[in-house]
């Protein structure tokens, strides 16, 4: 079915990824992630104290804190957190840090209804925790999450195949008939039946579906095929990822501060400050 | 060498290789062993072969016995002291686990003093216990109370290059001004030099080498320091 | 020789200790041998009765037992002004409490982040499926329309809340019936007639189907309180009276069969019982 998205993108096109690690200055990870304009922004502190009543004696305790960008966060804030908390602890090997905190903040960085997040903001969410937790490197990890958002529309006019779009904007998932987000954990089973790997990937697993239509139909097919094409995605933004981690370390050094009469000590100034930031942004585009 | 994600699996080459950080094995039920990468970074390997691990920066500290840290002293504990070391638990340091010491004879520690001391202990399921004094010849070797000075921040990665002899940084800095430095696997470093504008150029230098930080080389950092002073 | 058989009550006793040290080992135990702690088989869903109108003072009600898990939602309408974006849509609030009272792990005071996750989910899954068009609650467009506040309280949680509290919703929404409303433009006020009322204009009646996976490998369907901490993963399928997939939900490691199996054993149900829900007397 001939399907045209409002900016011309390809049914299995996503918006161009970015991702940024922040380098926040009091938490142990941060990175960004964005699809396009949607996008978020996550921190990670951890192995640290934890308060007595939520310790654990044999893992650590894993706390999600999820906000959206403008108003205070509600229920829909607290369901995506303990969205994040259940489907990021499958790939994370808790268990070696017990009576311990694992704290995770994931800022929204894009306006959202308040009702809901739209799947590719979720998605943002997640794979912008992924990566803050790669960042950050204290807590060892059996996999990496990566998530892709869906949506369905359906033509009115003919009995055509309908189309399934990856990465939706947030009109687009307003407009659809169905959306979704999937969320794939990429790891090598160990045991057991293992899902192949595709060429470069490890095998992945579903961990997250959050799949809704309004008008449904019997056909079995649909939310198989809404998650493979989601697969497809995680898998494009799992390479994206892998090929990021160089950026952690080592960037290019900041420019020298000129010699000044104040500055004998050599204090670099905050507009010197300011241009590294531009310099911290590589934009990987995919 | 090859970047990796955790949950990548690496073929083991060699016969009795030894996993360090990064790298987990797993023993599947039919017997077969596996070696999964658990951390984010590049897989190394030493010249030989029969040693590998994975090479990654983090800010946050997980003891591990064996290991030298700078610590602050938060508070007296009966016979001993509670140590600040950076990790999620503090560590506690025996009265007696001084060179010398004797039940009349020990160190008179106050709190927020520094210590550079080595990790004795470190399980998962206990708090660390700190020792000042080598393990094997059982007398100081440089550790104990640090007096005077200045305590800088860095990550993980760079408090390990600046422990590495080979390193250039303080060489460098040592040969133009007389410098005393403690480096703690914690990502803490202690220095100590006549002259606070030499104590502020070390700091500078450190955080400008940090590869958290800009990890600026040799060369930059040579020009750098001439810009300082 | 061998011990004397212990009396009833003892091995009883035993039993209980064991369940309360060892949980995991004890479901093992039993899953092992093909059945659930509470006789089940691993695909069979315990009895439903739904019962509507008990609440004489609200709009609608519904009284919805699934086993043990007992949950009433009652359902108060209220006129208000809309929102300025939206000039003709009436407001649904769909929220669910957990008190106290429901279960031994629920302590009082504001609602806990599992009562919050849950309205959370009962909301956007009622609000996906658009059982209610929101434009049948206009009584004058910009100046006056419904709010339907759709309040669930579980009294008993013996697990599978949100199956349960689904069933209540939707079945007190298809109880409630609205006082036919005018409203005075010259007053500004809303005048509502005291013997006419209307039910409501539902479009969809969907019914959840939630199923956990335990050990990675067998699929229960609606857990019990007590095998509900010890799954890996919980699947929900919602659909409609026709069979139609609206909505799916999967949190936990699961294989793409785990899921497209869940999505069968729903459809099964629905065809076996799940047509005679909300047929019930008005």
């Amino acid at each position: 079915m001939s399907f045209t998205r409002p900016d011309g993108r390809g049914n299995e096109d996503k918006r161009p990824l970015h991702i940024i690690y922040e380098r926040l200055d009091r938490v142990d990870g941060s990175a960004r992630f964005g699809f396009g304009d949607t996008k978020a922004l996550a921190s990670v502190s951890g192995p640290i104290e934890v308060r007595l009543a939520a310790e654990q004696p044999s893992k650590a305790t894993f706390d999600v804190t999820v906000r959206p960008l403008s108003s205070l966060p509600g229920t829909e804030s607290k369901a995506l957190a303990t969205s994040l908390r259940g489907l990021l602890s499958p790939s994370l090997i808790l268990s070696r840090n017990p009576r311990t905190l694992l704290q995770l903040v994931v800022q929204s960085l894009t306006p959202s209804p308040i009702e809901s997040y739209p799947p590719s903001l979720a998605a943002a969410c997640i794979n912008a925790s992924s990566l803050a937790l790669l960042n950050a490197g204290s807590i060892p990890m059996t996999g990496v999450v990566c998530a892709a958002g869906v949506a369905l529309f359906r033509s009115t006019t003919e009995e055509d195949i309908p189309a399934l779009v990856l990465d939706p904007s947030e009109s687009e998932s307003r407009e659809a008939v169905g959306c979704g987000c999937f969320a794939f954990l990429f790891r090598t089973e160990i045991a057991g039946s293992q899902p192949l790997p595709t060429n470069d990937t490890p095998g992945a697993r579903l961990v997250w579906t959050n799949w809704h239509v309004k008008d449904g139909t019997s056909d079995d097919g649909e939310l198989a095929r809404a998650q493979a094409l989601g697969l497809a995605g995680a898998e494009t933004i799992w390479r994206a990822i892998k090929q990021s981690v160089p950026q952690m370390d080592n960037l290019p050094p900041p420019p020298l501060p000129s010699r000044s009469t104040a500055g004998e000590l050599g204090i670099i100034t905050q507009s010197d400050e300011v241009s590294d930031q531009d310099m911290n942004d590589a934009k990987i585009e995919i | 060498m090859s970047v990796v994600l955790p949950g990548e699996l690496i073929q083991a080459q060699h016969k009795n290789l030894k996993l360090g950080p990064g790298l987990q094995q797993y023993v599947d039920l039919q017997g077969r062993t596996s070696t999964v990468v658990t951390r984010a970074g590049t897989l190394e390997q030493n010249a030989k072969g029969n040693k590998s691990w994975v090479e990654g920066n983090s800010r946050r500290y997980v003891p591990a016995a064996q290991e030298p840290v700078v610590g602050i002293v938060a508070a007296r504990q009966g016979e001993g002291w509670r140590v600040d070391i950076g990790s999620a638990h503090q560590a506690s340091l025996d009265g007696l686990a001084f060179e010398g010491a004797s039940r009349r004879n020990r160190p008179n520690l106050k709190v927020n003093s520094l210590v550079y001391a080595r990790v004795s202990l470190a399980h998962k399921d206990m708090e660390p216990e700190l020792e000042c004094f080598d393990a094997q010849t059982r007398k100081a070797e440089g550790f104990g109370e640090l007096k005077g000075g200045f305590l800088v921040r860095c990550s993980l990665k760079m408090s390990r290059n600046l422990l590495d002899p080979n390193y250039f940084l303080l060489p460098l800095l040592g040969s133009r001004f007389p410098l005393d430095a403690a480096v703690g696997m914690n990502g803490r470093v202690w220095l100590s030099t006549k002259e606070v504008k030499h104590t502020i150029a070390t700091a500078r230098c450190i955080e400008a080498a940090d590869p958290d930080g800009g990890g600026m080389d040799q060369i930059a950092v040579k020009k750098f320091i001439s810009t300082l002073d | 020789m061998a011990l004397q058989t212990q009396t009833g009550t003892s091995t009883d006793l035993n039993a209980q200790i064991f369940q309360r040290l060892h949980p995991r080992a004890y479901l093992e135990r039993f899953i092992k041998e093909d059945i659930r702690p509470d006789g089940r088989e691993a695909t069979e869903w315990r009895d439903l009765s739904v019962h509507v109108g008990s609440i004489s003072t609200a709009n609608g009600s519904a009284l919805v037992r699934l086993g043990d898990t007992t949950v009433i939602c009652g359902v108060k309408a209220e006129i208000a002004e809309p929102d300025l974006e939206r000039p003709k849509e009436g407001f649904l609030v769909p929220n669910i409490d957990l008190p106290a009272l429901c279960g031994p792990r629920f302590k009082p005071g504001p609602p806990s982040e599992e009562a919050q996750v849950l309205s959370d989910r009962l909301a956007s899954t009622i609000t996906a499926a658009g059982v209610l068009p929101l434009s049948a609650l206009c009584i004058h467009p910009e100046r006056a329309v419904w709010v339907l506040y759709v309040d669930a309280t579980c009294i008993n949680y013996d697990g599978n809340v949100f199956d349960a509290a689904l069933i209540a919703m939707v079945a007190a929404l298809k109880n409630t019936t609205l006082p036919t409303a005018t409203f005075n433009e010259e007053t500004g006020r809303t005048m509502c007639s005291r013997k006419l009322r209307k039910p409501l204009p539902l479009e969809c009646l969907p019914v959840s189907y939630t199923f956990g996976v335990f050990d990675g490998t067998t699929v229960l369907a609606d857990p019990a309180a007590f095998e509900e901490p010890l799954l890996d993963t919980s699947i929900s399928i919602v659909l409609d009276e026709g069979g139609a997939l609206l909505s799916a939900g999967q949190l936990g490691i699961a294989d793409k069969d785990t899921m497209s199996m869940c999505v069968s054993a729903a459809k099964e149900r629905l065809e076996t019982y799940g047509r005679e829900i909300y047929a019930f007397l008005e």
